[in-house]
């Protein structure tokens, strides 16, 4: 992995235009040229490479502006690398999964068409939000989710409640899925978030 | 005077108050002499015109008495009122072709041409009287001419005129008076405006100093009022009530910073604490995790303190960027609902989500989610196990009702009117123990107003609390 770092608005344009990246991380107010202003040409040049908006607090009419612009998702300052590790890999990985029917995870598989979910051939019941989070972690097996990502994610909730919220649902949700089964597959990782994934 | 130091001499307002003063009187007094000026002279132009009637009628009779005598009428004027002092009497008889009768000795001296086309036009009994200036004479004549027709034989002009002199000399006299009159008037009225103007101003003055002498450090004066009641008056309740005003952000700055101070300090001396006494000897790693986790939950707590105290601060300075949107206000408490429930629950509280209206407002979605977390978060605090909480949202008149009801440990009564304030904690112990500082609500209030709406709370204690959130809802629902 390589990273090509711009100090202004305006080289990151022309990196941009010029190279071909996986990803692009940009703040809102940079010298010469606003971050918005650089994603707006870069759209414009039909150039779909997911862009991450990093921002100071405060500026939610930007962070709107910039979502409507075609940014992929953003992260308010002052924020945690884990955080922005977790959405950077998420975003890298999300086109893999877009157009399949079932997804599977050892013996845990989803029927995206039924909203079925079984484990090792029994099916489970889920709610409609634990379907969702359970979706939303098998999209992303093996990537850290964060509780915000989850929160925004499943709850449409931006806040941060500074509240064990999340972890609850993770909770009932494990106590559906992996009781009784092994591998355990929910994994918690302390301060950071959960991931799914099948460890040997 | 402290408030006129440094102030150029003509931008004084006292200054320019008797300047304009000045002005104002010398213009006043001009144009009244003036006026007065042009009516003593158009009276006394009208006295010799009555006054040449008088003669004329007496011409008139003594010419009728001795017929068409008009030179032998003539010499006996000369006699008597030619050589009058004031207003000599000229006079001369014209036929109304122009050519001329008789004239007395004093009228042959003076140019007055005949004008003939005029006495050709004028009718019998008619008149017309002017004044004219005569080459080589000073003061101007006034001189009437009349055409006197007793019959065929008896038609002629007479004129009669006189030198104005007299009315001169009275013109004169009265313009003289007033020219010495202006002066002393002029130098009175400037020492009258000065006076006033200094009078007027002294208050001002009184208020400048006054004024300058407050400072952050005695904002507890107070102006004098000079108790009379007038503008100057109200100029200082006004600068008294700004005062009193900035007394109180004062204070209540001074309260939030020492506020801020404590809740800040606090954890952060616990967290030094533990860590010293971590450091004392080797623990096993799980310890430092242990610790490093709960650091890092009390950082984040330290964090949205400080989160809440700059959005309050943008609140107060308007600024605090909210972005309005369309929002389904019902799915989101939905959403809010289905979130929480479960926190609720693992504390034995049974949580409902009652009627739901759809109702759109107009707000920002994070900053709503914030306010309603906010109460249903305190809810959950308040409530002892088995109880209840209960979210609704219904149009009440024209306004979207979000009521969060509890079955939890009650507020006082005496407390509804300060749970908003910042910093303020109903038990401080029963309240630190379950975490916040105090700034929820006040930041609830704060959203609400932001969003046009309103919170209001029913509570008793031991019974529970009801918060009920309004704010307008889309026109047209």
């Amino acid at each position: 992995m390589s990273v090509d770092v711009a100090y202004d608005g305006e080289e990151g344009l022309y990196l941009a235009l010029h190279e071909r990246y996986d990803l692009l991380i940009l703040d809102i107010m940079l010298p010469k040229m606003d971050g918005i202003e650089i994603l707006k040409s870069i759209r414009e040049k039909a150039i779909d490479t997911p862009v991450i908006f990093l921002t100071a607090k405060g500026a939610e009419g930007d962070i709107v502006q910039g979502l409507n612009v075609g940014a992929d998702d953003y992260m308010v300052k002052p924020f945690s690398i884990n955080e922005l590790l977790a959405r950077v890999r998420v975003i890298l990985r999300r086109d893999k999964t877009d157009s399949v029917l079932e997804l599977k995870v050892a013996d845990l598989t989803m029927d995206l068409k039924t909203h079925k979910v079984f484990r090792g051939g029994k099916r489970i019941d889920l709610t409609p939000k634990e379907y969702a989070l359970l979706e939303y972690l098998m999209r992303n097996e093996g990537q850290v989710l964060t509780r915000t990502m989850i929160s925004e994610c499943i709850w449409d909730y931006h806040f941060d409640s500074l509240t064990n919220v999340v972890d609850v649902h993770v909770y009932h949700l494990r106590n559906k899925i992996d009781k009784g089964f092994r591998p355990k597959l929910i994994h918690t990782l302390k301060g950071v978030g959960y991931v799914l994934e099948k460890r040997d | 005077m402290s408030s006129k130091k440094g102030i150029k001499f003509y931008k004084r307002t006292d200054v320019k108050i008797t300047l304009w003063y000045i002005v104002t009187f010398v213009v006043t007094t001009v144009v009244i002499f003036s006026f007065m000026y042009i009516r003593i002279r158009h009276h006394l132009i009208r006295e010799i015109d009555r006054f040449f009637k008088d003669e004329l009628q007496e011409f008139a009779f003594k010419v009728s008495a001795t017929p068409m005598d008009f030179k032998g009428v003539i010499k006996k004027y000369e006699e008597e009122i030619v050589e009058r002092e004031y207003y000599p009497i000229y006079v001369r008889v014209l036929q109304t072709n122009g050519e001329i009768v008789a004239t007395s000795g004093n009228f042959a001296e003076i140019v007055y041409p005949i004008n003939q086309e005029k006495l050709r036009s004028m009718g019998v009994g008619s008149r017309y009287v002017e004044t004219v200036k005569v080459p080589g004479r000073r003061t101007p004549f006034r001189i009437l001419s009349f055409r006197l027709a007793v019959n065929e034989k008896l038609d002629c002009v007479v004129q009669i005129g006189t030198r104005m002199k007299f009315m001169r000399k009275t013109l004169s006299n009265f313009r003289d008076n007033i020219l010495t009159a202006i002066p002393i008037a002029l130098v009175l009225g400037t020492i009258g405006g000065w006076l006033l103007a200094r009078r007027g101003l002294a208050p001002i003055s009184y208020i400048t100093e006054a004024t300058q002498k407050i400072t952050a450090t005695n904002l507890g004066d107070r102006l004098q009022l000079s108790q009379s009641d007038d503008e100057i008056d109200h100029l200082i309740a006004t600068i008294n009530a700004m005062i009193s005003r900035l007394e109180d952000s004062f204070k209540r700055m001074n309260q939030l910073t020492a506020d801020v101070s404590h809740e800040l300090r606090t954890p952060i001396s616990a967290m030094r604490g533990e860590a010293e006494l971590l450091l004392s000897k080797p623990r096993p790693i799980g310890e430092y995790r242990k610790a490093l986790a709960n650091y890092i939950a009390k950082l984040d707590f330290l964090a949205r303190t400080i989160d809440d105290l700059i959005l309050l601060s943008k609140f107060d300075s308007n600024e605090a960027g909210l972005t309005m949107i369309p929002i389904k206000l019902n799915e989101l408490l939905i959403n809010l609902g289905e979130l929480f429930r479960v926190l609720a629950e693992q504390k034995g509280i049974e949580f409902t989500v009652g009627k739901m209206e759809q109702l759109d407002v107009v707000g920002d979605q994070t900053r709503l989610q914030q306010l309603f977390t906010n109460l249903i978060d305190n809810a959950i605090k308040f409530t002892p196990s088995g109880g209840h909480i209960d979210i609704s949202l219904q149009k009440d008149r024209g306004v979207a009702q979000v009521s969060i009801q509890d079955t939890g440990i009650g507020i006082p009564a005496v407390e509804f009117e300060h749970i908003f304030e910042r910093f303020y904690q109903v038990d401080k112990s029963r309240d630190k123990e379950r975490g916040g500082v105090g700034l929820g609500l006040s930041i609830c209030r704060w959203i609400a107003t932001a969003h046009q709406g309103t919170i209001e709370v029913e509570s008793e204690v031991g019974k529970g609390s009801l918060f009920i959130v309004s704010l307008p809802i889309v026109s047209g629902q």
